[in-house]
């Protein structure tokens, strides 16, 4: 027996379109014990519709659902079969409302209670704002999401640069670059841009985000961890903000419920798993997740 | 917009009908997407080839093939038999849902190629080839250098490492070994036998590849339009794999040719 599929349109108007997946034999009714698991949500990465990069949306929700999970990958409005629903709003705002209408449609017709929300690039940032607002969110996979310098990694890279005496020119350009971006993280918005070039028209603003200030992040995990939440970070070794496999706790030290947040850092990995084997390893990772927060 | 699951149930394939807006011209328009890394790519774009020949009063259909997008299985499991069965059953879903006994097609890349093969079986009254793929091995070439070159580009790795890609892993995708063979004797001029259908061959960049064919085509006593559009599709290109196609010259080409030729 394999797993289910079923297409559906929901939110405001019907404007919102997305695969459900049930695991085998799952009749999709809202109560049964598949029910009382977290129903997995994958976000849109970028302005890829929802199949996902290289088709990942598509092998991780079949993945997932033959591990009992029930998952939905939709399209946000104005990205794939999604229309956009104007300008009313930022696209953040629309983002988080997006997700809430998923998740209450999965409430009415599938009796899902709590949800592990995720993505890759803008859909890790879309479901972190989405698990800091809404409460029905017990557990968070973030696929290079957040990431900032920090001084240790500052001083890593110098260490680095003075070890290769042709790239000294370039030193000083680098620092000043560095300093500033670590300095623009504390103080207010990075204006990080996604490092997937996008199309150069009016959709492009679906894609690039500003990123808040490290210290908002931070009080956003600490009010998550508090209430429960469960969180993955997997970060990949083509996300240029993440460069070491201790930065997480460098910029976030001693966040309270620390043992509930796992930090996966492949660094041989691309940031949008290009390669297999490395994709392999992120469902891994996004696997072991969803067994911690599974009701035993 | 109508989304749905169709075909035999074991192995669902994924469609999406575009009704017309407006008077409806009896006429459908089957629309028939890239497979692997090229179908994420040109999702966006077909897409607004439904939309606007919806808004020409066309029913416009778009599915995805068996192992793509959002249908059952894997690329690994694919045929070229069983995709030409997709195109037919796809076919016939457009004529039902649609209320449609006039049916055009639209093929995009290597869904270009398999309409082209699928044609007969499905009697359409037009076809459009866009930046059909001719020669399956030439196709392949380009895919392993494409893949090559992503996997070198220190741009997306900033680690150097040799990495040890599976047997059939090409950009992104497992083809599996039986649907690379088949595709590297893939050759769309050969095998090719087009029913009397007015065709129009759709290029993002000149070559002389499909003036070849297109002379071909001529040679068969059909009816053939060439069309170079402005575009920046840049198929082989490492620095495009992730970029979405924006197709605007060539939605205006495929609409004006079937609101032109398709009765």
């Amino acid at each position: 027996m394999s797993v289910t599929e079923r297409i559906h349109t929901f939110g405001e108007g019907g404007s919102l379109t997305g695969v459900v997946t049930l695991p085998p034999g799952d009749l999709g009714a809202a109560a049964s014990p598949e029910a009382a698991r977290p129903f997995v949500v994958i976000l849109n990465a970028g302005l890829v519709h929802r199949i996902g990069p290289f088709r990942m949306g598509v092998d991780l929700a079949r993945r997932l659902a033959a591990g009992g999970s029930r998952v939905l990958r939709f399209d946000q409005s104005g990205i794939g079969d999604s229309p956009s629903r104007g300008s009313a709003g930022t696209v953040e705002e629309r983002a988080e409302s997006d997700g809430q209408q998923a998740m209450s449609f999965l409430a009415d017709r599938y009796g899902a209670r709590a949800f592990a929300v995720g993505g890759l690039c803008t859909g890790a940032m879309n479901a972190h704002r989405l698990g800091v607002v809404d409460e029905r969110v017990t557990a968070l996979w973030l696929l290079d999401g957040y990431a900032y310098p920090t001084w240790p990694g500052l001083g890593r890279r110098i260490a680095g640069a003075l070890r290769r005496p042709r790239s000294w020119p370039s030193v000083g350009r680098r620092l000043a670059a560095e300093a500033k971006e670590y300095v623009l993280s504390r103080i207010g918005s990075t204006g990080h841009l996604a490092p997937v070039t996008p199309p150069a028209d009016a959709r492009t603003a679906l894609f690039f985000q500003d990123w808040p200030p490290l210290a908002s992040v931070r009080r956003d995990l600490e009010r998550m961890l508090l209430r429960g939440s469960h969180m993955l970070f997997v970060y990949s070794g083509g996300w240029s903000g993440y460069e070491h496999a201790g930065q997480f706790d460098e910029m976030f030290p001693r966040l309270p419920c620390r043992e509930r947040v796992t930090v996966d850092f492949q660094p041989g990995a691309d940031h949008t798993f290009f390669a297999l084997a490395d994709r392999e390893a992120m469902f891994r990772s996004v696997e072991r997740l969803l067994a911690r927060v599974r009701p035993q | 917009m109508v989304p749905t699951y169709f075909s035999a149930s074991e192995s669902p394939l994924f469609g999406l009908l575009h009704e017309p807006e407006g008077e409806a011209r009896g006429h459908g328009v089957l629309l028939c997407p890239p497979v692997g890394l090229e179908h994420v790519r040109a999702h966006w774009a077909l897409r607004q080839v439904g939309l606007s020949l919806s808004r020409a009063g066309f029913h416009c259909f778009r599915f995805d093939w068996f192992g793509v997008g959002d249908s059952a299985g894997d690329l690994a499991s694919a045929t070229l038999d069983a995709w030409m069965d997709n195109a037919v059953q796809a076919a016939q879903e457009l004529r039902d849902a649609g209320g449609v006994r006039k049916v055009s097609i639209v093929g995009l890349r290597l869904g270009a190629t398999l309409a082209a093969l699928a044609a007969s079986r499905i009697r359409p009254s037009c076809i459009v080839l866009w930046d059909p793929v001719l020669e399956g091995a030439r196709h392949l070439a380009e895919m392993r250098q494409l893949h090559r070159e992503v996997l070198s580009d220190r741009r997306r790795y900033w680690q150097a490492e040799r990495r040890h890609p599976r047997p059939a892993e090409l950009l992104g995708f497992d083809f599996g070994e039986g649907l690379l063979a088949e595709l590297e004797r893939l050759n769309v001029t050969r095998v090719a036998a087009l029913p009397k259908a007015r065709v129009c061959l759709v290029r993002s960049t000149p070559s002389t590849e499909l003036e070849d064919f297109s002379e071909l085509l001529r040679e068969r006593k059909l009816d053939v339009e060439l069309h170079t559009t402005e575009m920046r599709a840049r198929w082989t290109s490492a620095d495009d794999v992730e970029e979405l196609l924006l197709p605007a010259d060539a939605v205006r080409t495929i609409t004006a040719f079937l609101e032109r030729r398709a009765p």
